[in-house]
């Protein structure tokens, strides 16, 4: 298995942004992105859901919070999302406008969360997405101590949402 | 309208191609699109040819989107050329910072293609 470690800004540049309800603003923003980019319509799946990610789409905030945001699904997942975006086939695709695709969900579920929180008073930098590709590697946000995860369908489709933080 | 040329400037390539769709669909005629993967290329675009409209994302890779706003003031291919912001960037801030550097209009991701129709469409009404 490959360790796939994000650094984030160390401990004590962080602000917190203390009082948010992070799992239903991670639910907002991924419903938003959804119905409007992939025109479809996410529902709650079973958090135990062990569908193993093919390909997950990641980047960084820093500021109010510090850590990480991911997507993950599988790759037949993400490549259904791509060409809901596109309006082609699956089939049609090739690699990279899938990773392509799945990295410019992560960035708009990542902006609408960061503008929510803008809103609320807390302000951060957002980086741009990293997308790895594969089945056997787990994703670590180096120096973050708690996380909120939410699991999603679409058309049968599993796609997770995860948010690490540094506290 | 005449059929015009436009630049879409955004490091995703699947967006490139939903900005272009959305144009389209809002009633754009598009004789040509330029591609670019960010600012500087952009703005290696623009030293070659001349675009009626421009839609450019904030938060890229090598130049960001207000860099490129900034320096295409003195590009003679660009001088009067409506920029729109397509990006995840929605503050406030953000919006204020992008008009003080010469941006026309600003569209938050996710976007609907009503939403470029209603941004960019009164932009381009002087050529009709």
């Amino acid at each position: 298995m490959t360790l796939v470690q994000i650094p984030t800004h160390p401990k004590g540049a962080c602000e917190t942004a203390s009082g948010v309800e992070w799992n239903r603003l991670i639910v907002e923003a991924a419903e938003e992105v959804f119905e409007i980019m992939v025109a479809t319509s996410l529902t709650p799946a079973s958090a135990n859901d062990q569908r193993r990610a093919g390909v997950t789409a990641m980047l960084g905030f820093a500021g109010a919070p510090c850590g990480v945001f991911s997507v993950r699904c599988p790759w037949d997942a993400a490549a259904a999302i791509a060409a809901r975006m596109l309006g082609a086939s699956p089939e049609e695709l090739a690699p990279d406008q899938v990773c392509d695709a799945l990295g410019e969900i992560c960035n708009m579920v990542a902006g609408s969360i960061k503008t929510r929180l803008h809103n609320a008073g807390a302000g951060c930098m957002m980086s741009t997405p990293t997308v790895v590709r594969g089945v056997d590697y787990e994703v670590r946000c180096m120096a973050c101590d708690r996380g909120f995860s939410i699991v999603m369908e679409f058309d049968g489709q599993a796609v997770s949402f995860h948010l690490e933080l540094q506290s | 309208m005449n059929s015009i040329q436009a630049l879409i400037v955004d490091d995703s390539s699947v967006m490139r191609k939903i900005v272009e769709r959305s144009l389209r669909q809002a009633g754009v005629e598009l004789s040509k699109v330029f591609e670019a993967g960010n600012g500087a290329e952009g703005l290696a675009v623009l030293a070659e040819n001349r675009v009626e409209l421009i839609l450019c994302d904030i938060n890229m890779p090598v130049m960001d989107g207000l860099e490129f706003v900034r320096q295409i003031a003195g590009v003679e291919n660009a001088r009067g050329v409506p920029v729109v912001m397509i990006t995840t960037e929605g503050s406030e801030s953000h919006v204020v910072e992008a008009i003080s550097c010469g941006a026309r209009g600003y569209i938050r991701k996710p976007f609907t293609p009503d939403q470029v129709k209603e941004h960019v469409l009164p932009l381009l009404e002087p050529r009709k």
